[in-house]
C-alpha cells in the first residue's frame, strides 16, 4: 500500500514538473520569437531613420515616398504587405521578417514636400507604428533658443 | 517479493530539499519570463511618443495628461526646464501593469511666448 501511495506521489510530482519544464520551454521559444521580431522591427526603424534623415527633399510616390539624396534617388512603396527599395530600376523587398502593412504620409501647402511619414509594421500580431516628421527640426529651434537667450 | 526500506528523516529532508530547490529554480524562471513579455505593449507605446510629441508642439497646450490605451498608460509631464521660461522638459512615461516600463524626455521651446 505504502508502495502504491508513494509511486502516486512520486507520478503526480514528475508530472508537475514536466508540465512547469514544457510550459517553461514553449515560453521561452516565444519570447525569442518576439525579441527576433522586435529587432527587426528596431532595426528597419533605424534604417529608415538614417535614410530619410540624409535625404535632400522626400515627395510622395504612390504607395510610398521618394527620398532625392546628392546623387540618388531612392523610391519605398508598400507592395503586398512587404515594404520594397526602389534604387536604380532595381525593386528590393526589405525588412522581409516584419510585414509591413501601410504606409501613409501628409504633404506640406505647396504638396510636394512631405512633411510626415507613418509606417506600420505587424510585428507578432501587434501593429506598431513608425512615425518620422521630416519639418520637425527640434536640435536647430532649440539650438537657437538656447543662444539668443 | 523485495521488501523496501522505510524512509529515514535524513532521506526525506534531502527529498523535499531537492524537490524545493527544482519547483522554485522553475517558478523563478517563469516569473521572470512573465515579467519579461511586456515589450510589445511598451513598444507600441513607444512608437506613439513621436506622434505625440508632434502633436504638443503643434498644438501649444504645454499641459500634464494621461492617455489611457487598451494595454499602456502613456503619462506626459511638462514641466519648465530649469527655471527657463522658453524651455520645456517633457517627460513621457509609459506605463504597463502599473509599473514605468520607459521614460522619454525631451526639450522644447515655448512657442507661446
Amino acid at each position: 500500500m505504502s508502495v502504491l501511495v508513494g509511486m502516486v506521489i512520486s507520478g503526480l510530482m514528475i508530472g508537475f514538473v514536466y508540465s512547469i519544464y514544457t510550459n517553461l520551454n514553449q515560453m521561452t521559444y516565444n519570447y525569442q520569437s518576439v525579441h527576433t521580431s522586435i529587432n527587426a522591427f528596431n532595426i528597419a526603424k533605424a534604417d529608415l531613420k538614417r535614410e530619410i534623415e540624409s535625404a535632400a527633399k522626400i515627395s510622395p510616390y504612390p504607395n510610398g515616398f521618394v527620398l532625392e539624396q546628392q546623387n540618388n534617388i531612392i523610391q519605398y512603396y508598400v507592395k503586398e504587405n512587404q515594404l520594397i527599395k526602389k534604387q536604380n530600376a532595381v525593386d528590393v523587398v526589405i525588412f522581409e521578417n516584419i510585414e509591413t502593412i501601410k504606409l501613409s504620409h501628409t504633404t506640406e501647402n505647396n504638396k510636394e514636400v512631405l512633411a510626415s511619414i507613418r509606417i506600420d509594421f505587424l510585428v507578432e500580431k501587434q501593429v506598431i507604428p513608425f512615425y518620422i516628421y521630416t519639418i520637425d527640426d527640434l536640435q536647430n529651434k532649440l539650438n537657437l533658443s538656447l543662444i539668443h537667450e | 517479493m523485495v521488501k523496501l526500506k522505510a524512509f529515514t528523516l535524513f532521506d526525506s529532508l534531502i527529498a523535499v530539499t531537492i524537490t524545493a530547490i527544482i519547483m522554485s529554480t522553475m517558478s523563478l524562471s517563469y516569473g521572470y519570463l512573465i515579467d519579461a513579455d511586456k515589450p510589445m505593449s511598451s513598444m507600441v507605446g513607444q512608437a506613439e511618443l513621436p506622434k505625440l510629441l508632434f502633436n504638443l508642439k503643434e498644438s501649444k497646450s504645454y499641459f500634464n495628461e494621461s492617455i489611457e490605451k487598451e494595454t499602456y498608460k502613456i503619462e506626459q509631464i511638462v514641466e519648465q526646464y530649469k527655471g527657463n521660461a522658453k524651455l520645456f522638459l517633457v517627460t513621457f512615461n509609459i506605463i504597463v501593469n502599473s509599473k514605468i516600463t520607459y521614460t522619454e524626455q525631451h526639450l522644447i521651446e515655448n512657442e507661446e511666448r
